[in-house]
């Protein structure tokens, strides 16, 4: 009896161990880069490193005043907010053709699409940007809203498409039966009913394009860049060191409104991030 | 309906693919004015080239590694996410957050954590009394630091998705084994991971095909060195195109990847077809 006790006990402090292990894992390194971006540049270098320090606003100024990174900042705004309301309307239009459509090749053209998000960035950004520079459309937010929208597609698709198909079709029959369309009885009836799956997936698409960087370091340049080509551009070693503070400011700057929304959204995500990966 | 999808799709991703095919038979590069019909000239230099086939095996190697830690950590941390204990909430939430961390950022924070001059990894090292390598300037070390950079980022899909799959197993089936005094290892072994197989493959195929485009984190922490030993195929392909600006020679190495990459998706597609 006794030793059945302990064992269970046993057990527990494995369990928590383990958790607590893996909760500082997550948790440590981005705890880390908070200090990080609050320490003055004496502590920072400090060998062994400080826990406990006087704190300095010093990088935290020099990213918000000192540099161009709050223009950097709107054009990842800009670019993240045209994609995410572009996928909105386009997705679900497809979206709405692949679950309700009564074509053949319907199968075929959804796993056409979902194809897709499995191609390689590098083997199209090289001829993008071959095309995009005989266009002289390098270096412009269009560009980037454009490439962000391809990459984007697939996976919101699929996930809206799911979505769709969850929907009780004869409250839309009725309405159609009392005279509207087929698609206004969906942007009616249907959409309301989904609207927390397509706002899930709106921000994921928001996540993903402020997240992006391959095709930003390819196609942007002065005018068009966003903050994660910016981010990086603190580290190379120059002139005034390396800015690991200044670094660590913008990338927080750059995960907050990520991390605000994931936080906020967690029911939503959740299901989204699942089913995302269950679907493609 | 379906037509502005399809029209953005072939624009921006398949036009481009046939352009990048046409180049790939050429000797187009960006410094020299001109370009010549060179046939499968560069498919046959990529074949051999030495810097693809390193760039081969540094991809393997990342994937293996990566991958099959995060599998094994994701699935240790679902089941005991499983467990409906107080605040488990909360807790998924915050294990899940290094996922939505900017691919760069997590290159900016475990460049932190490794680089030369005051890594922190060794300045806690130090605390034991450790003197730690300088990590990011042998090949071995900076492999492992990238790696551990991509388990940290990709562990938490690995839990979602699995944790996902615990709660929807059959209940029943569960507790018939725990009435027939089958011990937790056992009930593990021979009915949760059965029963679990198929979203283990997707999941695995889906992290194999990414972790094989691995290109931001890697960019920020090693820029592909100490010499060639982290430059995953994105990179070397990338730096091929641009920098070094052979784009015909680029887009024939960027077809190769290409295939290789089709083959696996058309494995993981099947592999969804069947489950679905």
């Amino acid at each position: 009896m006794k030793s059945n006790k302990s064992k269970r006990t046993l057990s527990k402090i494995g369990f928590v161990l383990a958790l607590g292990g893996l909760l500082f894992f997550a948790l440590f390194p981005l705890f880390w880069i908070l200090l990080t971006s609050f320490k003055s540049n004496r502590d920072l270098f400090a060998m062994p490193p400080k826990i406990f320090f006087v704190p300095t606003l010093e990088h935290w100024n020099y990213v918000i005043y000192n540099s161009e990174f709050l223009h950097y900042y709107r054009n990842s705004i800009i670019i993240a907010i045209s994609v995410g309301l572009l996928v909105m309307v386009i997705a679900t239009m497809a979206a709405y053709s692949l679950a309700r459509g009564r074509y053949k090749a319907r199968d075929n053209v959804a796993y056409f699409i979902l194809s897709q998000r499995m191609m390689p960035a590098v083997a199209v950004v090289l001829p993008i940007y071959m095309i995009f520079s005989n266009l002289r459309q390098l270096d412009k937010l269009t560009t980037l809203i454009f490439m962000n929208l391809a990459f984007n597609l697939p996976l919101s698709i699929w996930m809206i498409r799911g979505f769709i198909d969850s929907l009780e079709i004869e409250l839309e029959e009725a309405a159609v039966v009392d005279g509207t369309s087929w698609f206004g009885a969906f942007l009616r009836i249907g959409v309301p009913q989904i609207f927390p799956g397509l706002l899930s997936t709106v921000l994921l698409v928001f996540i993903y394009t402020i997240n992006e960087f391959f095709f930003a370091l390819i196609l942007s340049g002065t005018q068009s860049r966003p903050v994660s080509v910016a981010v990086q551009l603190f580290l190379p070693t120059g002139v005034r060191g390396t800015l690991f503070g200044e670094a660590a400011a913008a990338s927080l700057m750059i995960m907050l409104p990520c991390l605000v929304f994931a936080f906020f959204m967690q029911k939503y995500l959740v299901s989204g991030l699942s089913l995302g990966a269950l679907k493609g | 309906m379906i037509l502005p999808a399809m029209l953005v799709l072939i624009a921006l991703i398949i036009y481009p693919l046939f352009y990048s095919l046409s180049k790939s038979f050429t000797d187009y590069n960006l410094g020299m004015p001109g370009q010549q019909f060179i046939g499968l000239e560069n498919y046959k230099n990529a074949l051999t080239d030495p810097s693809l086939r390193n760039s081969f095996f540094v991809s393997l190697k990342y994937t293996f590694f990566a991958v099959t830690t995060e599998l094994i950590l994701g699935f240790g941390a679902a089941l005991l996410l499983r467990r409906r204990f107080r605040g488990a909430a909360l807790i998924t939430v915050l294990l899940l957050l290094p996922m939505m961390v900017t691919p760069v950022v997590v290159g900016i924070i475990w460049l932190l954590m490794f680089q030369p001059d005051f890594s922190t990894i060794n300045g806690f090292l130090l605390y034991l009394g450790i003197e730690g390598p300088i990590w990011l300037q042998s090949p071995a070390t900076a492999m492992f630091a990238v790696v551990v950079a991509d388990i940290w980022q990709w562990t938490p899909f690995f839990m979602i998705v699995f944790l996902a799959g615990l709660l929807n197993l059959p209940e029943e089936v569960l507790e018939a084994a725990k009435v027939d005094g089958a011990s937790g290892l056992r009930v593990l072994w021979f009915i949760i991971i059965p029963l679990m197989v198929p979203l283990i493959m997707v999941t695995l195929l889906i992290r194999i095909i990414d972790s094989f485009k691995i290109f931001d984190p890697i960019f920020v922490m090693t820029n592909g060195g100490p010499g060639e030993a982290t430059q995953v195929l994105s990179l070397l392909i990338y730096r091929t195109g641009l920098p070094y600006m052979s784009l015909g020679y680029a887009s024939a190495m960027s077809y190769l990847f290409l295939i290789f990459l089709t083959i696996a998706t058309t494995v993981l597609i099947n592999q969804l077809r069947k489950t679905r």
